[in-house]
């Protein structure tokens, strides 16, 4: 039975109730805990949270890709009709660079030094299609001409070190679309890149989307560049979703003290300009996770209830949920928008 | 790429050259010259000096020892009268390299696959229990094994024959004393290069792209896995060699090592500097091969 | 993970997502008061901040086998070092009537064909190999980082001549230059020194060693300063006002130290192991002064009728440099911090 036929929803991904922990000698690091959402068919989700938070944990799961001490220790992972959790490793190399395809935070060691460029993108076609290695490597120069390479026959020939990080992100753009994936899973895809590239990498990323239609993860730090890109946001904190919602939801009616402090350690560009408040103190201990809500110590909100029990998803909205003891006492969204309305 | 090889080989000279400099001077800072030791009196030694030449100035010697060695030359031995060294190096050396060969080839073959069987077994009991033989084998002084290997399988059990290398039963125990160590040594070298390579971003790109894990591990972690080990070859060829003079002395092989040994305790000067230099020669022909190598199998290295 | 049935319940159950209405629970007054800063901070329990030095003690009294290693290496110690005290023979004492002895109660090792006690000189053989890492380490601490830190803090023309001689050295394998040296130095030590106990060979083994064994050190420290000297941390600790001493004390020491003092340990194998190698060529100690090396040579053309004679040294040997090996294994995982999980 798929999850489509269940939801009724054109649903390609449906992640429920996923626990991930790293079994490390020093104790069980609790990663993800009980993360549940669902991504549409060409919708592009941001995944937004800060180092330690679980986003890049918990779709290295969802490609099965967990490396040793890690491990899924609950919940389901359904994806185009197939519950990943259970497909045998065969399965799921069919799935991977066909169906669902990855880039990476650092170009500059995403790509395998030794081997050309057309070597590993050949390889990837022809891996999911049987094409003969001359209609691969045409296949590759158009991917790379695609992406914004140009003279991409003579690049083909050429080692990942003759190239920069920004061409080199290119590259793994084209190799990651060259099998056209149902689902593009971004992480932290222009971290490690200079500004200027970085927007050029993003503008990439949305000519891509709408050329192939492909649905998209873009997990990052940054809440600046899912406004870019993103239909819909999920933030997490200490392996659970915050808050969740359209980016609209998020930036103007933003419910969670999590949140809000996120939006303030952003840069505006508004003619008042509000100082930068960072987010006081540090993120929980995963080997030992305190009961109640994760984010309680560093909230300036916190009530006693918050350091005792983990609050529930509040619907604040449609399609707006908040994780938020506050909810108890008030109706969600605060008068933020009106801040950032004319902004 | 041509540039790089040809500074490397320039390079290559220039060290073979003070090296030969080198030997020579410290050589010639024996006092008395090498015919001290001998009970003759002062006029046969004198009739010696001149006869070798040593009675000329000390620069004079070294411009003749260059000349000559650039026709191959390397002057004559003081104890095997009428040979000379070059005569007697390309006698004994083929036997020692026939050996060295032997046990580097024995050594790759075993030391690699069972690199990658700990990397990929990691914290397993196959893993454990290859790294505590490697960890031990790379303690154990080549002469060590090799007189407990006399000792055992050709003195006690008598399976195997102790002297010399006339039959191919012959080579096992010399090559087994000579490769162990260094495949001790690639196994821990391949094993954590193995394991430093396996938390590369491009290796989680190869999984990512749906690779099967035979073809993660053999393309794409492998050739990078195996750098180290290329550049562990010339430091093998070193151990090997100098392995080659006690293994051959224990062996009774007549080979190029046991007869330096015997040249030192003999005193053949000449024979001793001519060794030397052919010894330092190979090792650099070694190393600068090892080098050319390294930078075909990485495209990163600068030319 | 739980078995596949269970979670298959679990997904269907889950799958419609419940979700709780804003001001919908009832709270008590007491559970929406704000919590006070302590009870905020109560939550966070900050693990225990341990110095760089506490902290490499404790990983390396938690590593077995680096403790056993160091354990036989004090042992052997004792052994070399008060073992001959307590012995009722000299190394060189030639027992008559008990030539070519086997193990027994008066020989724990056996004797050799002049009778001289195996266990003696066995324990002589060993304090040489000690003396030579000791003294080894100390050759290599101190030419070693002066040489190396010179090369890297003052660089240009200085640092490229040392360099170039290091990979010299390098090229040319140890025994082949320690053999030239020992031979070239040879006349001359037993002019100068006629009546040495260590012999002359042993003395230039000595010499070459403190002339070949700083190489591996001086390369180390020497980029481990390059490195520092350009690293973004150290700049950015000078960018924040950080103070020489903490500069020093913060990335300094962890990154260097640690890699000083490893380094040195490695070195104390490979001289001891050269040095028997050389004895057992023939070309280090000489009779009637025994080291481990030249027993083994001692007894190897009587290996088929006295194999004990071979025995003894040869397993402390062997024991010598395995535990050194291991000891330094041990240390590198206790001084890395880069090797911490």
């Amino acid at each position: 039975m798929s999850a489509d036929a269940l939801d009724g929803r054109d649903h390609l991904l449906n992640i429920q109730n996923l626990h991930i922990s790293f079994f490390t000698p020093a104790g069980e690091v609790k990663a993800v805990n009980g993360v549940s959402y669902t991504l549409r068919k060409g919708e592009v989700l941001g995944i937004v949270g800060e180092s330690g938070s679980g986003k890049s944990v918990s779709v290295t799961a969802l490609m099965k890709l967990l490396a040793y001490p890690g491990r899924v220790v609950d919940g389901s992972i359904w994806f185009d009709g197939k519950d990943i959790l259970v497909q045998p490793s065969r399965e799921m190399q069919k799935i991977r660079g066909k169906d669902i395809s990855m880039i990476f935070q650092d170009p500059m060691t995403s790509l395998n030094p030794v081997y050309t460029i057309g070597n590993q993108l050949i390889e990837t076609i022809r891996r999911h299609s049987a094409m003969s290695n001359s209609a691969a490597r045409q296949r590759g120069i158009e991917m790379l001409s695609l992406v914004g390479i140009n003279n991409p026959a003579r690049r083909m020939r050429q080692y990942p070190h003759a190239l920069s990080g920004g061409m080199r992100q290119r590259v793994m753009i084209a190799m990651a679309l060259s099998c056209s994936p149902k689902l593009l899973i971004a992480d932290e895809p222009t971290t490690s890149l200079d500004v200027t590239i970085q927007a050029q990498i993003l503008a990439l990323m949305k000519k891509m989307r709408q050329e192939t239609g492909t649905a998209i993860m873009l997990i990052t730090h940054d809440l600046g560049i899912v406004t870019e890109l993103c239909d819909r946001v999920m933030i997490m904190y200490a392996g659970k979703i915050v808050e969740s919602g359209s980016v609209e939801d998020i930036y103007y009616r933003t419910s969670h003290p999590y949140t809000k402090g996120l939006l303030d350690c952003l840069p505006q560009n508004s003619e008042e300009r509000a100082p930068l408040r960072p987010i006081e103190g540090n993120p929980v201990d995963l080997l030992d996770l305190p009961k109640g809500c994760g984010f309680a110590s560093r909230c300036d909100k916190c009530m006693k209830i918050c350091l005792r029990e983990t609050p529930p998803d509040f619907l604040v909205g449609d399609g707006h949920v908040s994780s938020c003891w506050l909810h108890t006492v008030q109706n969600g969204q605060d008068g933020r928008g009106n801040h950032h309305g004319n902004g | 790429m041509l540039k790089y090889v040809s500074i490397r080989v320039i390079s290559a000279v220039v060290t073979l050259f003070i090296v030969i400099t080198a030997t020579f001077f410290l050589m010639f800072l024996v006092p008395g010259g090498p015919f001290l030791s001998e009970r003759v009196n002062q006029q046969t030694i004198d009739l010696m000096n001149r006869k070798y030449g040593l009675d000329k100035p000390l620069y004079v010697q070294y411009g003749n020892y260059l000349k000559n060695m650039l026709k191959g030359d390397l002057g004559v031995s003081y104890k095997r009268r009428g040979y000379t060294i070059t005569e007697i190096i390309l006698e004994k050396f083929p036997v020692s390299a026939r050996m060295g060969g032997l046990a580097i080839l024995t050594a790759l073959i075993i030391s690699v696959p069972l690199g990658i069987l700990a990397a990929y077994k990691r914290n397993t009991p196959v893993d454990r229990v290859i790294m505590i033989i490697s960890t031990f084998g790379m303690s154990l002084p080549s002469f060590i094994i090799s007189v407990t290997l006399l000792y055992i399988l050709g003195m006690w059990l008598k399976v195997l024959p102790t002297i010399g290398l006339q039959t191919p039963q012959n080579y096992i125990m010399p090559v087994i004393a000579l490769a162990l160590n260094p495949t001790c040594y690639i196994i821990r070298l391949m094993r954590s290069s193995m394991l430093d390579i396996q938390g590369q971003d491009y290796l989680k790109t190869a999984r990512a792209k749906g690779l099967p894990e035979i073809l993660v591990l053999f393309k794409h972690a492998l050739k990078n896995a195996v750098i180290p080990v290329i550049t562990y070859l010339g430091p093998m060829t070193t151990a090997v060699l100098t392995g080659s003079f006690v293994i051959e002395k224990i062996f009774s092989i007549p080979g190029l090592g046991k007869y330096f040994i015997d040249s030192i305790s003999g005193r053949d000067y000449p024979m001793i500097m001519g060794t030397t230099i052919f010894f330092a020669a190979i090792l650099i022909a070694a190393n600068l091969i090892v080098d050319i190598l390294y930078s075909v199998m990485d495209p990163r290295i600068q030319y | 993970m739980k078995p596949i049935h269970e979670r298959e319940k679990l997904t269907g159950e889950l799958r419609i997502q419940k979700y709780t209405q804003p001001m919908s629970l009832m709270l008590n007054i007491e559970d929406i008061a704000p919590a006070t800063e302590d009870q905020k901070k109560s939550r966070v329990k900050m693990r225990e901040s341990t110095t760089y030095w506490q902290d490499a003690l404790k990983r390396f009294s938690q590593n077995k086998v680096a403790m056993v290693s160091f354990g036989i290496i004090v042992l052997i110690a004792i052994f070399a070092f008060l073992g001959p005290l307590a012995a009722p023979y000299t190394y060189e004492q030639q027992i008559r009537g008990s030539e070519r002895l086997f193990p027994c109660f008066a020989h724990p090792f056996g004797t050799d064909n002049l009778g001289r006690d195996i266990l003696v000189r066995t324990m002589t053989g060993t304090r040489i190999s000690l003396a030579i890492g000791i003294f080894c380490t100390l050759i290599v601490l101190v030419i070693g980082t002066l040489v190396g830190s010179a090369a890297g803090y003052l660089g240009g023309w200085l640092d490229n001549m040392i360099m170039r001689f290091c990979e010299i050295l390098y090229s040319v394998p140890d025994i082949l230059i320690i053999i030239i040296l020992q031979i070239s130095m040879k006349r001359f030590l037993d002019s100068a020194f006629p009546n040495m106990t260590l012999g002359s060979a042993m003395v230039s083994i000595f010499i070459a060693f403190a002339m070949l064994y700083w190489v591996n050190m001086a390369r180390m420290v020497r980029g481990q300063i390059l490195i520092l000297k350009q690293s973004e941390y150290v700049l950015a600790a000078k960018a924040l006002g950080a103070s020489g001493r903490r500069i020093i004390q913060k990335h300094l020491l962890p990154n260097a130290v640690g890699a000083i003092i490893v380094t040195a340990m490695y070195q104390i194998p490979v001289a001891i192991f050269t040095e028997s190698f050389l004895s057992f060529m023939g070309l280090g100690a000489s009779a009637p002064l025994a080291s481990l090396g030249s027993l083994a040579n001692d007894s190897l053309s009587g290996l088929a009728s006295y194999p004990y004679l071979m025995f003894f040294p040869a397993m402390l040997i062997l024991l010598i440099i395995y535990a050194f090996n291991q000891f330094g294994d041990g240390l590198r995982d206790a001084l890395d911090p880069r090797l911490k999980e």
